[in-house]
């Protein structure tokens, strides 16, 4: 049984050494070669396919390339859908230029039923059958690499997420649908008219909270992407910084740090998280909710809103909110910090969080750090929160219970067209201008305080290039598109709701953003920021037994864990980053997204007033009639 | 002592439990969401109680009028065959009309023969009760409205689009009152802020041709509040007819053609204009809403079945022509 459960080759010494750094073995002379490492583990055995029936046929590589059975099971998936998915493209539909092919469904008047070879929707049919039997058979592949190399299945696991992606939206939903025609289109621009289309069936859905949460966590998962990558790099190539500096700077800059293996593990979940709750997003529309809008009606009718219970349950919050706002204290003796006044740290008696220590590893909070920077952003961003809820409380005359109850709905707007780039009265969109000018202070404030504190912590500077990024992305949408268009009313006021609308409107006032090739990137950079953290998460948590999360160390010297790592995506997919690399790719895909985001928003309303018909002339636009 | 506290097993039990009961309230809402959304699919609807002339409609005449009323009803009948002092009906004798005044007029409002008439003449304009005279004038307007209505907006509908053939149904007194005698336009006014309106002011453009507020796509005189004015009013025919955007777009590209109902809809608004610039006084000056007839469905609910059913003075056909 054992042998079935984990992997069967695995030396067991490996495990005892887990906390030992490469570095000190590089010194004793014991440090174990790449190509040595690859040369124990690259051996026939430890496969499922071993495990019960005590044989695999296929359990050998193709130079780097592990094959195994699944690997060929995969590659026949491979083969045929992509034979069929050109053979419907460029026979089927005629449509030699890629872009414009179609891949459409059956029509959803068939219903569940399997189509014959003249009838549309057959090519589709057969597509994602073998494009299900790919994926299975790649993340089988996956789990027989992890049982090879000994490593628990984090990187399977994250890799069945994305395949449950799969299942839910070409199998569960049209099945609970009753109808193959509500599956997904495989056209690469076409997809783009199915999503435009499942939207707006819903009549809005960017107000489908699931929806919501799963692009929050794709926007988390770049954040993190970013800090992570930033972080390493700028460790990189100097020797003399530890993981120490690394956790100091962070505690300086936020109060906290994750730590190295901590990082991993929230990168894990909330790369997968992102995934589920995607699921979640799709599979509920069209099943159980057909419109998000009053879907929210619920959020009305709760009877908390009658103001006695409010009342009564604001009470219990804020006791409740007070008595847990306190911690552990820990020695405070062994944190010493230099400065003085404002030039100093806050919070020097950090507190110790038990559930943070358990869940990634690092318990302490603060101390924080303040600086000329720090209070500047801190100060700027409260009055600009303060002139926004302000505003809220006038809308709604002064009601609590309304301003709570709206609280989501409520906007801050800029002032109307009319009044172009100038000053309005307050509740005419003066407030508008004030609060998002001490929110640009604020946010540049918190880059020289990025700056500053890695400079001090000698650091490199990638995290705040990657804030740039951000930063470039920000500004585009609230101060040079604006300036361009030559009025604030194309900004975005500040709201919930109100955000959510900017990113529809603008949609609709310009001709469909899909179609934004800019967008398109930026939404490529995106996604691939959330695969990237997923996968890296996954790998270093799974080798993280043999000490492969202690990334600034293992620059300098590899141990048998990232060793493990490099291997494992050596056999997967016949390349492999390095320690350092990954970090790069990582720090690229997410500064790409706000860059690429940013070039896509400063054309839109300038250069190009409809991105559809820009499409259409540019010739990638799916035929209207197949 | 808070630290104390906080780490007691006291607090375990009380985080554990907060939680938990967050879980059960979830858990719970869950459910119910998901409970209501089936029986909402599966609610049988028994065809007795539906109206035979009216399109999802329940209510019947018998419900609202009394007995006295149908005993003088009977009498004026037998009294007086031939209509008399008729402006509207014109062309029915009076069977016919007694007929329409109960199917139309007390089902579609709600209401006794007492509302607008006296029992003692049914023909009478001018008797002791004020009240009941101003109903017959106004219900006489109405009428004379919902005519016009199909005559003018509805007959244009078969040349709208090739491939959608319009379902046939006729605004009625139900289609606008469903039971009431005073229907409220726009019941969900928001709490704060500027309630929302149809753009029904004469001077707004609504064309195939030029769409005016319609049209926001790649328009450089408007801003994005205007977008979103405009979202808003989409929304509105959303939740009014309980359908999604693609039921008149290929919402890959809004401003495009593709999908027929989106010629009905453009007449339907129209048609709403009008009604508002032409009949304001009589609508208690209350703007027309989608939802006023819709009530989430595409095809109103108490709007008469087919133009058969309809008296032809009154319907879509005066002339009796098909």
């Amino acid at each position: 049984m054992a042998r079935i459960l984990t992997g069967s080759i695995v030396e067991e010494e490996e495990h005892v050494k887990r906390n030992r750094l490469a570095v000190e073995k590089v010194k004793e002379g014991q440090a174990v070669s790449f190509e040595e490492m690859e040369k124990r583990y690259k051996k026939p055995g430890g496969t499922m396919m071993h495990a019960i029936f005590g044989a695999d046929p296929f359990d050998f590589w193709i130079g780097r390339f592990y094959l195994g059975t699944f690997g060929v099971i995969s590659l026949f998936g491979i083969f045929f859908g992509v034979l069929f998915y050109f053979y419907q493209a460029w026979i089927v539909e005629g449509k030699y230029n890629i872009l414009q092919a179609r891949l459409d469904p059956p029509p959803i008047s068939a219903g569940l039923s399997l189509m014959t070879p003249s009838e549309p929707g057959f090519f589709w049919q057969l597509i994602i059958v073998a494009a299900t039997i790919a994926f299975f058979g790649w993340l089988m592949r996956q789990i027989d690499i992890a049982r090879k190399l000994g490593m628990s299945y984090e990187i399977p696991i994250a890799y069945g997420a994305v395949v449950s992606s799969w299942i839910t939206l070409q199998f569960l939903r049209p099945i609970a649908m009753g109808a193959w025609g509500n599956g997904f289109a495989l056209g690469i621009t076409h997809h783009l008219d199915w999503v435009s289309n499942i939207g707006y069936q819903y009549f809005n859905f960017f107000y489908n909270p699931f929806h919501a949460i799963g692009i929050s966590l794709l926007f988390a998962s770049t954040l993190i992407l970013s800090m992570h990558g930033s972080i390493i790099l700028s460790a990189a190539n100097r020797p003399f910084i530890k993981e120490g500096n690394e956790d100091g700077f962070w505690r300086n800059l936020l109060g906290y740090s994750i730590g190295e293996i901590g990082i991993h593990r929230l990168a894990f979940w909330v790369g997968v998280a992102s995934v589920l709750f995607s699921n979640l997003c799709i599979f509920l529309s069209g099943t159980l909710v057909k419109d998000w809008v009053a879907f929210w009606a619920f959020w009305d009718d709760i009877p908390f809103w009658e103001s006695v219970s409010f009342a009564s349950l604001m009470v219990i919050g804020i006791v409740t909110w007070r008595s847990r706002a306190r911690g552990r204290i820990v020695d405070p003796d062994e944190y010493e910090y230099g400065g003085a006044g404002l030039e100093s740290t806050a919070l020097k008696r950090p507190i110790e969080v038990g559930w943070m220590r358990r869940l990634f590893g690092e318990g302490q909070v603060g101390p924080v750090y303040l600086g000329v920077a720090g209070t500047v952003a801190v100060a700027a961003g409260a009055l600009c929160s303060f002139i926004i809820l302000e505003n809220y409380m006038f809308q709604v005359g002064y009601n609590p219970i309304l301003f709570a109850r709206e609280f989501f709905n409520l906007s801050l707007d800029p002032p109307s067209m009319a009044s172009g780039l100038g000053f309005t009265a307050w509740h005419d969109g003066g407030a508008w201008i004030v609060a998002t000018g001490f929110l640009h202070v604020s946010v540049i404030a918190w880059w020289v305080r990025v700056y500053n504190r890695a400079r001090d912590a000698a650091l490199g500077y990638q995290l705040a290039w990657g804030f740039a990024a951000a930063l470039f992305l920000y500004f585009a949408i609230y101060l040079i598109r604006p300036i361009l268009v030559g009025n604030w009313a194309q900004a975005p006021g500040h709201g919930f709701k109100a955000i959510l609308d900017w990113t529809n409107n603008l949609s609709v006032q310009y001709g469909n953003f899909y179609y934004n090739p800019f967008h398109m990137l930026s939404i490529f950079f995106l996604l691939g920021s959330t695969l990237l953290l997923a996968m890296h998460g996954a790998t270093i948590v799974a080798t993280s037994p043999w000490g492969s999360h202690k990334e600034v160390d293992e620059m300098m010297a590899e141990g048998p864990g990232t060793q493990r790592a490099q291997l494992y995506w050596r056999w997967c997919m016949g390349f492999q980053a390095t320690s350092k690399t990954i970090h790069d790719w990582a720090w690229w895909f997410a500064a790409l997204t706000g860059i690429t985001g940013g070039i896509g928003v400063l054309l839109t309303g300038t250069v190009i007033y409809d991105w559809y018909a820009w499409a259409l002339e540019s010739g990638f636009v799916a035929p209207i009639i197949p | 002592m808070i630290d104390k506290l906080m780490n007691s097993k006291g607090a375990f039990f009380g985080v554990f439990l907060i939680v938990t009961g967050a879980l059960v309230l979830t858990s719970f809402w869950v459910v119910t969401f998901v409970y209501n959304q089936t029986q909402d699919e599966e609610e049988v609807r028994v065809d007795d109680a539906l109206s035979l002339i009216y399109v999802d409609y329940y209510e019947q005449a018998s419900d609202y009028v009394s007995e006295a009323s149908y005993l003088a009803m009977g009498q004026y009948r037998g009294e007086f065959p031939e209509p008399q002092n008729v402006e509207v009906l014109v062309g029915l004798d009076t069977n016919e009309i007694t007929g329409y005044m109960l199917n139309h007029f007390s089902a579609g409002l709600g209401v006794d023969c007492t509302y607008c008439h006296t029992l003692e003449n049914f023909a009478a304009d001018v008797w002791d009760d004020e009240v009941a005279m101003a109903n017959k004038d106004m219900a006489r307007q109405h009428a004379t409205m919902s005519g016009d209505l199909n005559q003018t907006w509805l007959t244009q509908l078969p040349d709208l689009a090739d491939n959608k053939q319009p379902y046939g149904a006729q605004i009625a007194c139900a289609t606008c009152h469903n039971g009431v005698p005073q229907p409220v336009s726009w019941a969900d006014d928001p709490p704060y802020g500027e309630p929302l309106r149809l753009p029904l002011d004469a001077d707004t453009v609504i064309s195939v041709e030029e769409q005016g507020i319609l049209n926001v796509n790649a328009r450089r005189d408007i801003s994005l509040d205007t977008v979103q004015y405009n979202q808003e009013v989409m929304y509105h025919m959303n939740t009014s007819l309980g359908v999604g955007c693609t039921y008149c777009h290929n919402s890959r590209y809004f401003p495009s053609y593709e999908v027929a109902a989106k010629y009905y809809s453009l007449n339907m608004l129209q048609m709403t204009q009008y009604m508002w610039n032409t009949y304001a006084d009589i609508l208690g000056n209350q703007e027309p809403s989608c939802t006023l007839c819709h009530q989430g469905a595409p095809i109103p609910p108490g709007s008469v079945r087919s133009v058969e059913q309809m008296p032809l003075p009154i319907s879509s056909y005066p002339n009796g022509e098909q």
